[in-house]
């Protein structure tokens, strides 16, 4: 049975999303950037006013200011990038559970024997639409046989359009386009190739799959079968992509770290938001790990495995903070630090009585970290904070937290604090 | 060194030793199996991970006195693939191993035995006979409950007791227990002590003969099991076993007799639509009346329901279960009727024979 996927590609994602807030961003040059002041100064994302002035995905902030004079620079935030994404995913899922994304804002879609469907290029005109009119987002849709060509295709016309490369067509659209277009063929591959002066897809395709077995070893004959439309890679289920494996943080501060008291400020802030967003996914952790680099950028990374698992600042911080004691020899100040958890289970899968149940003294979340999700949910990060952040130094971690979300104006002190170090 | 011997048991006793020889260890020689050969003692092959080590004895024509170590996995695949029955086994001065066989010969280079390290000496030892068959079935029905998790040492292995007239194996994982018991008689020597899961892995494949004895002597630090032809040494696990007798309830509020093989079937099949990896999704059990358990499942898959006879004494509950538990340990049930105790909705639940305590499976639920 001939396969019906579809790749659908939001239009700037970033950009779009930004726009959607503030719509007075529409009709000017606008690009999604890093913070320049901590040398985090790159393109994200762009609207077509900017890439009309020739501003590039990933291109420093400055050299696009040079392109384009009266760019705005919009900073990311990519808590509602993540919520569209979801709201996407959910609109997709109505279609096909084989959903296969590819990164926050890319997906494919088999529609291959789903009943009552049609044809698939008429569902990617619905999509287009609805993407347009519930989410106000545009995106390009690629129709095709293979996972490859579907998103040769959603490339291929930009933006909100779709594109069909069928059996019959794909000779006269995607042969003649440069083989970088590809999926899979990267900047090195796209030399190698060169060199043999393979430089369309059409010539890849004409290849002997042999000699690019010997040439490129078995990527080549891949690569020849995606360029000749017999590679039948699958799309995988969507729940299969819902497996985290870890979550962490990392930062490099501003200033580095002289002591450990800096160290115990930085590790605090980077567990509490490690700690929330394993809340928020329903996960718990039992591996925390830790990596630290000095200022001679020289790293390491320690972890350690709990008795037991948790989803609590409390026990990731204390844990990463004996991590780091024990592997730490101070030779040089510290420069970054990043704190992460593995091993996760969901607490659904918590739901498993263990003959050690009463060991797990820690039932998850405290009632206190709850109430925190929540402030934070609703007035933002720093609406709510521990007294240890309030005195920080704001060269290392600003405000206390590490995310940009900024607003909100009450703190907590939170009892029962270790003795040897102030929270 | 020179002997003669035959390729099948060389072959044998190479596929035997080969299970406790490392496989990606720091120490070369540890790569590779040790033969010694003496006109007095016999050939003898041994591989050693330094947590378990593994000696079988091999009958030959010994022409000469000697010992070599050669690499485990080329050995193992040359002697596989010799041509003929009949081989012979000659090392020179420089540690070659010449391997002559029909009109094949290799010379394969080996390592000197002075550096392979020794297995240590079960002494002082206390012993018990048992029938290989037995302690095979043993090791089966308890070993899938053996923890992997090494933030508890002393649930890696299996713990064996001895009370003086019967043998018991148990083995946790933290969310089951299996225990087996067996009568051996009576004046055996009062002993526990706990051997890894993996020397008892290996020991199960390479124990047979139902008829054949077995015999374990046990020390402070060791185990040793001997079948006469073959001699599995192991460390054992130090530390103080879980008090599993304080798991087990001593009654439930519900009891339940069914076929283990009706069970068996319809929880197998509530699994197909439970992905493997899936931990979440349980096998539901209900109670309608006191002659009837639903099996059920539900998943992304879609749905099964199946009723089973049974019989229910007490109170009717309804209880989720990872189905892998269930399976693992009705798959080594031999009983054909058992009864299954249940402790309420969130309790435990114990799977045991009609009359008798030969075994007990423990299953913990997911909690609603």
């Amino acid at each position: 049975m001939e396969r019906k996927i579809l790749h659908v590609d939001q239009n700037c994602f970033f950009a779009s999303v930004e726009m959607v807030k503030h719509p007075e961003l529409r009709d000017v040059p606008m690009a999604v950037g890093g913070d320049e002041e901590k040398r985090h100064g790159i393109i994200l994302a762009k609207n077509r006013h900017a890439a009309a002035f020739g501003v590039k995905t990933a291109e420093a902030i400055w050299q696009a200011r040079q392109k384009c004079p009266g760019l705005v620079i919009v900073p990311a935030h990519h808590e509602h990038y993540s919520f569209y994404s979801e709201k996407l995913f959910d609109l997709y899922c109505q279609y096909t559970d084989r959903v296969e994304p590819y990164g926050l804002d890319e997906c494919w879609l088999d529609l291959t024997g789903i009943a009552g469907i049609g044809d698939p290029a008429q569902v990617a005109d619905e999509i287009r639409e609805r993407v347009r009119r519930e989410l106000h987002l545009t995106c390009s849709v690629g129709v095709s046989f293979t996972k490859i060509f579907a998103k040769l295709g959603s490339d291929y016309k930009k933006p909100d359009a779709t594109t069909i490369i069928s059996r019959e067509n794909f000779r006269q659209i995607a042969w003649p386009l440069p083989v970088g277009d590809l999926l899979f063929v990267g900047r090195a591959t796209q030399q190698k190739l060169a060199r043999i002066n393979i430089r369309t897809i059409g010539a890849l395709a004409a290849m002997s799959p042999d000699y690019l077995r010997d040439y490129l070893g078995i990527n080549g004959v891949k690569l020849w079968m995606s360029a000749n439309g017999t590679d039948d890679s699958p799309v995988a289920h969507f729940m299969s992509r819902r497996t985290i494996k870890s979550v962490g943080n990392s930062t490099t501060t501003a200033r580095d770290m002289m002591n450990e008291g800096d160290v115990w400020q930085t590790i605090l802030a980077l567990s509490d938001q490690v700690a929330g967003r394993l809340r928020k996914k329903s996960l718990r952790a039992q591996t925390i790990q830790i990596w630290a680099r000095g200022s001679d950028l020289h790293g390491f990374e320690r972890q350690k495995h709990l008795s037991y698992r948790t989803d609590r600042t409390d026990d990731i911080a204390k844990t990463a903070m004996s991590l780091f004691r024990e592997n730490y020899t101070w030779a040089c100040p510290v420069r970054s630090l990043g704190v992460r958890t593995a091993r996760l289970v969901t607490t659904d899968e918590e739901r498993q009585r263990s003959i050690f149940d009463a060991d797990y003294k820690r039932e998850g979340a405290t009632e206190i970290e709850t109430v925190i999700d929540r402030i934070r949910m609703q007035f933002g990060d720093v609406a709510i904070r521990r007294g240890v952040q309030l005195v920080c130094d704001s060269k290392l971690i600003e405000n206390g937290v590490l995310a940009q979300n900024r607003g909100g104006f009450s703190s907590v002190r939170e009892p029962g604090a270790p003795s040897e170090l102030s929270w | 060194m020179k002997f003669m011997c035959s390729r099948d048991r060389l072959n044998e006793a190479i596929s035997i030793v080969q299970k406790a020889v490392s496989t990606r260890s720091t120490l070369p020689i540890l790569d590779g199996i040790l033969i010694e050969a003496s006109v007095s003692e016999g050939v003898k092959l041994t591989g050693y991970d330094l947590e378990t080590g593994i000696e079988a004895k091999l009958e030959a024509d010994i022409k000469a006195d000697g010992s070599v170590v050669i690499n485990s996995k080329l050995f193992g695949e040359i002697v596989r693939k010799l041509p003929e029955e009949f081989v012979t086994l000659e090392t020179d001065d420089r540690l070659t191993i010449n391997i002559e066989c029909g009109s094949s010969v290799f010379s394969i280079k080996g390592l000197s035995s002075e550096g392979y390290p020794k297995i240590p000496e079960v002494q002082d030892a206390q012993k018990v006979i048992l029938m290989q068959g037995v302690l095979r079935d043993m090791i089966r029905q308890t070993i899938f409950a053996v923890s992997t998790d090494e933030s508890r040492p002393t649930l890696n292995g299996c713990f064996f007791i001895c009370d003086g007239f019967s043998v018991e194996m148990v083995a946790i994982d933290g969310f089951r227990l299996a225990l087996r018991k067996q009568a051996i008689g009576s004046d055996l020597p009062v002993m526990k002590f706990i051997v890894p899961g993996k020397a008892l892995h290996e020991a199960g494949r390479i124990l047979d003969g139902k008829d054949a004895e077995l015999v374990i002597y046990s020390s402070q630090n060791h185990i040793l099991l001997d079948t006469g032809k073959v001699r599995i040494v192991s460390r054992l696990i130090q530390g103080e076993y879980m008090n599993y007798k304080a798991i087990l309830p001593k009654s439930g509020d519900t009891t339940m007799l069914v076929s283990s093989a009706v069970m068996l079937s319809a929880i197998e099949r509530a699994s197909l639509i439970i992905l493997s990896e899936d931990r979440r999704s349980p096998v539901q059990l209900t109670m309608p009346n006191d002659e009837v358990l639903v099996i059920s499942a539900s998943t992304e898959l879609g749905t099964l329901r199946e009723e089973i006879p049974v019989s229910i004494r007490g109170e009717r509950i309804d209880i989720d279960f990872n189905p892998r538990y269930f399976i693992d340990a009705l798959r080594v049930i031999e009983d054909e009727e058992i009864t299954i105790q249940f402790s309420g909705s969130n309790g435990p639940c114990v799977l045991k024979p009609t009359e008798g305590d030969d075994f007990a499976y423990l299953v913990l639920p997911l909690r609603r």
